[in-house]
């Protein structure tokens, strides 16, 4: 996790200087449609804050945005689709859609379409990356067997 | 149940966190506070800004390079293009000036005249036209008004000229001068030197005098020039005088000739 927090701000400074590509907030929807950690949501709210005090943006708003896309991956988790890769990668493209749409409506900024572009085709192969890490490096809860009587 | 029900405890406590920190950022409370972390935040983002721009220069290098290589590749065949244009324009040029100097002295409403190029010189003259031009045997070949030779040998493309230096070759001629007139046979002699013959001994021809066609020959038109005479050999047991004639124009200096097609 201390992992994840380091790599995410990193990634926040990245994206204020040099990439204008939204890569924080697809880990962050990607990683609440994999995995079950209420971590997410604080992530989304320091993150968010982060990030609008590096773009200059008000305080508040931005944190409000993310964790208000997080609780609604979170959400989907749990149905029945959240199972097949393809979906998620659907469902994380349309969060971002909807991201893109309302920060163009909350900063009065114009749609950019090439940047909306990049970032829906790094959807899949983030998700991909991020369930192999989730997999592979982050250790899961035991599971209990219920022995009969 | 549970789950959704502390998600939504959490998400109500951190929109409410928000939705605080967003009203007292426009109400002004947190300015001393975010330049305090802007203190730390804004060299970071320079240093990032920085180590990405060095990087993409050198990227950018090699994309300049390739494209400075196709920009040179194409501006080189674009040269090489225009030189091949501007060799076509020049030979138009050329082409065109030499007709306009054959119709000052051919009137073309009386001859028909083509342009032809040279293509070659051994014995005879080789032009780039031919029978699909309208080219036949015995039509003359002529520059400005200088009478070169006649058509000897015709093919679709190209067609042979029996120069008028050639011994093959025999016209009628006359020459003019001050002092008289006299009419002669003009006879080639190997070595681009001209004979005229049959000339009677009480005609008078001189040194300086111009050499003209007769237009007995058919296709051959009266006036045409044939050179100047530059000596002139009479023997008194001889029945006629013979003069050397040199031509105007040396048919090896020649680029583009008129062929008379017809009068």
């Amino acid at each position: 996790m201390i992992f994840l927090i380091f790599f995410l701000t990193l990634l926040a400074f990245v994206q204020a200087a040099l990439l204008p590509v939204n890569l924080v907030l697809i880990i962050l929807l990607t990683k609440s449609l994999i995995s079950a950690d209420i971590e997410d949501l604080y992530l989304a709210f320091g993150l968010g804050l982060l990030l609008a005090l590096l773009l200059g943006q008000p305080l508040g708003l931005l944190s409000l945005l993310y964790i208000s896309l997080v609780t609604m991956g979170r959400l989907t988790r749990k149905t029945r689709f959240a199972s097949y890769w393809a979906a998620v990668c659907l469902l994380v493209g349309l969060l971002v859609i909807l991201d893109h749409l309302l920060e163009g409506i909350l900063f009065s900024q114009s749609f950019n379409v090439q940047v909306l572009m990049g970032e829906l085709i790094l959807v899949v192969p983030v998700y991909f990356i991020v369930r192999v890490l989730d997999e592979r490096f982050v250790p899961q809860k035991e599971i209990r067997l219920k022995i009969g009587k | 149940m549970k789950d959704w029900a502390k998600d939504l405890k959490i998400f109500l406590i951190l929109a409410f966190c928000s939705l605080l920190l967003l009203s007292f950022d426009k109400l002004g409370f947190l300015k001393f506070p975010k330049s305090l972390l802007q203190a730390v935040t804004v060299p970071i983002e320079y240093g990032i800004y920085k180590s990405g721009t060095g990087v993409s220069k050198q990227f950018e290098f090699l994309w300049i390079s390739r494209k400075a290589s196709l920009e040179n590749k194409a501006l080189r065949l674009q040269l090489g293009e225009m030189l091949v244009e501007n060799a076509d324009l020049r030979k138009q040029l050329t082409e065109t000036k030499i007709m306009i100097d054959a119709y000052n002295k051919l009137s073309p409403q009386t001859y028909d005249l083509l342009p032809a190029r040279v293509n070659g010189l051994s014995r005879y003259l080789t032009l780039d036209r031919g029978s699909q031009d309208g080219v036949v045997v015995g039509q003359a070949v002529v520059y400005k008004d200088q009478y070169l030779g006649q058509i000897k040998a015709v093919s679709p493309n190209t067609a042979q000229v029996l120069l008028l230096t050639d011994p093959d070759s025999k016209i009628a001629v006359f020459s003019q001068g001050e002092e008289g007139k006299a009419k002669g046979i003009m006879q080639g002699q190997f070595g681009s030197e001209l004979l005229m013959d049959k000339i009677l001994h009480q005609e008078i021809i001189k040194v300086g005098d111009l050499v003209y066609a007769e237009g007995t020959e058919g296709k051959l038109p009266r006036g045409l020039l044939m050179g100047k005479v530059t000596q002139v050999w009479e023997r008194q047991n001889e029945v006629f005088k013979q003069a050397k004639v040199d031509p105007v124009y040396k048919a090896g200096d020649l680029d583009v000739v008129m062929i008379i097609r017809s009068s």
